[in-house]
């Protein structure tokens, strides 16, 4: 792929990611991660798909430097991640605005953390996200004064205007209606299209992987390690017409077959559990 | 009255007017003025944040008695009309309990004196004395209790150990180890308002959210952000929910000092008034009580409303 070394508007420079053979687990010995081992490319967007409870959150984790893998590496841009850092910027399941902070605040939170100037060059890329998320007007308002998608999208330019080399979404749409979740898409899409960051993202929706993605990542019930990489061959810009088309619907395909026997397996390990517990309590 | 003076009390008016209209209107008053001093000045100072206050006041006392529905005044009547027959036909215990009309006559009688001003002014004046320095010494206790665990582990156990003994059992103790009246009653309010404004400081800060502060961190904030920016207006609303609690604990060792330690007061006066057998008078003297206690907490509300803007948009 043919990329730009750094995005003219948002100056976002687009890092890779890799996990090398990680092994992960919390708590008593319940084993997370087993043996995955990934490569997410320099401006792609990469989505991860697997069943409820596989351990998709703690990829993000590791990867964001929240925790630490059992063995393993986490590599960016090929050196090791340790720690939190604002060159991965997380974008969490439930929205983490500040409520004390009106839209623009909470958009410039990085920026004046960091100790840069607030004024000239980081408020033009502020007001340039704004615009690009549909939020111009709105930007005097605290987040609870905006709905649902408008606080996920304003959360998605409080990352994006850090800069980060990749951006880490957990799901970053669950719990939004069918038509909100459509609406977040197309703005997701025209985010990635536009500045070229490279991103990480979690969704138990197959469909909404396949219509994101450049590459996508099955990973099997827990202990989670990688099933099957889907190249995803459909054009950009990627627009709702592709929902459609034979190509998208070959790789649904191929995509419920893959997910559909994990799900059995989980299902028929749940089922032999109950059984047992049925034996146990005759 | 000079011209300079009338005009600025016709401003802060018309600004008054504006606020109640409504954001739209205060904002085409701020392109009026023209310039951001002026915006300010009406804002925290002057007529309009007195006159702001009243409308509060109004609309809160308002919405306790809503004159427009029969059946909320009904039950004030019925209980007034109860006091009455219950004292005019001497019904135990109520044989020596002046009537309604017999506190309403020393109503009218008292309250436009000097001398009830004096006990409003003594006893209000060790409230908010004793009650600034539990908000000075108690909000940052509360704020460092939770932010910083060794801290905790040092200051909590003490805190929680001194916290059971009624605050009322300190009465003696203070009047020993302060030689003026004044500062053993101040010392008393204090600790009154003390407790609960710990406790509820340290609980607001507790309840904040984890990933407020793991996101903050990751965008790489310093320890000073995460407290001034998170941690302080996190625990906000639980240091007002905590003021709003200690106030009225601080009326409570107020009124109970004063009838011990003396001095003027509110407490003092009622006290003074079963003394002096002057019944009517302990009756008025608790409405007056009340009332002030009413007014003090009513003033908790409305700062929390201008320090909290984000809580009250709809």
């Amino acid at each position: 792929m043919n990329l730009p070394a750094t995005n003219a508007m948002t100056g976002i420079e687009p890092g890779e990611m890799e996990m090398r053979g990680v092994y992960y687990s919390f708590g008593e010995g319940k084993e997370v991660l087993d043996n995955v081992s990934f490569k997410v490319e320099k401006g792609s967007f990469t989505c991860f798909c697997g069943p409820s409870g596989c351990g998709k959150t703690s990829i993000i984790n590791l990867l964001a430097g929240y925790v630490a893998p059992d063995m393993g590496e986490c590599l960016i841009d090929g050196a090791p991640v340790n720690g939190p850092g604002a060159d991965r910027l997380v974008v969490f399941q439930e929205t983490a605005l500040l409520p004390w902070m009106t839209l623009w605040e909470n958009t410039l939170y990085g920026p004046k953390v960091q100790g840069k100037d607030l004024m000239g060059e980081v408020a033009d890329r502020a007001e340039e996200l704004i615009n690009m998320v549909g939020l111009t007007g709105f930007e005097e308002k605290y987040p609870s004064q905006l709905s649902g998608g408008m606080q996920r999208r304003a959360e998605l330019i409080r990352a994006l205007i850090n800069q980060p080399k990749v951006l880490l979404m957990d799901e970053p749409f669950r719990g939004l209606d069918a038509m909100t979740r459509g609406i977040m898409q197309e703005y997701i899409i025209k985010l990635f299209e536009q500045t070229g960051t490279t991103i990480l993202f979690v969704t138990a929706e197959l469909e909404e992987a396949i219509f994101l993605g450049d590459v996508a990542y099955f990973l099997t019930a827990g202990p989670a390690t990688v099933k099957r990489k889907l190249e995803i061959d459909l054009p950009r810009p990627r627009m709702f017409e592709h929902l459609t088309t034979s190509r998208f619907v070959d790789l649904q395909r191929e995509a419920i077959e893959t997910v559909d026997e994990e799900a059995q397996k989980a299902f028929s390990a749940f089922a032999r559990a109950r059984e047992k517990r049925a034996k146990q309590n005759m | 009255m000079d011209p300079k003076e009338s005009e600025g009390a016709e401003v802060a008016l018309e600004t008054a007017l504006k606020v109640e209209e409504g954001k739209e209107a205060h904002q085409a008053d701020r392109a009026r003025t023209g310039s951001q001093e002026v915006d300010w000045a009406s804002r925290i100072g002057g007529y309009t944040e007195y006159s702001e206050f009243q409308k509060f006041l109004r609309r809160s006392v308002q919405s306790m008695f809503n004159f427009s529905n029969v059946r909320k005044i009904l039950s004030l009547v019925v209980i007034v009309f109860l006091w009455h027959l219950a004292t005019t036909y001497k019904i135990p215990p109520f044989t020596r309990v002046p009537t309604p009309i017999e506190v309403w006559r020393d109503a009218i009688a008292f309250v436009p004196t000097m001398h009830c001003l004096k006990c409003v002014i003594f006893s209000m004046g060790r409230i908010y004395l004793g009650f600034m320095v539990a908000c000075i010494i108690g909000i940052p206790l509360g704020l460092f209790m939770g932010w910083n665990r060794t801290f905790k582990y040092f200051t909590f156990p003490t805190f929680e150990s001194l916290r059971p003994i009624p605050v009322i059992s300190w009465i003696p103790l203070s009047v020993i180890m302060f030689p003026l009246t004044e500062h053993s009653i101040v010392f008393l309010v204090f600790l009154g308002a003390f407790y609960p404004i710990v406790l509820n400081t340290l609980l607001g800060v507790e309840s904040i959210r984890a990933d407020y502060i793991q996101g903050a961190l990751s965008l790489g904030s310093k320890p000073r952000h995460v407290f001034f920016d998170i941690i302080l207006p996190g625990a906000l609303p639980s240091i007002f929910t905590g003021m709003t609690v200690g106030m009225g604990l601080a009326w409570v060792m107020v009124v109970a000092a004063e009838m011990v330690a003396g001095g003027y007061g509110l407490g003092y006066m009622t006290w003074e008034s079963y003394i002096l057998i002057a019944y009517p008078r302990i009756i008025l003297g608790m409405f007056i009580i009340g009332a002030c206690g009413y007014l003090s907490s009513t003033v908790i509300r409305f700062l929390s409303t201008k320090a909290m803007p984000w809580r009250s948009l709809f």
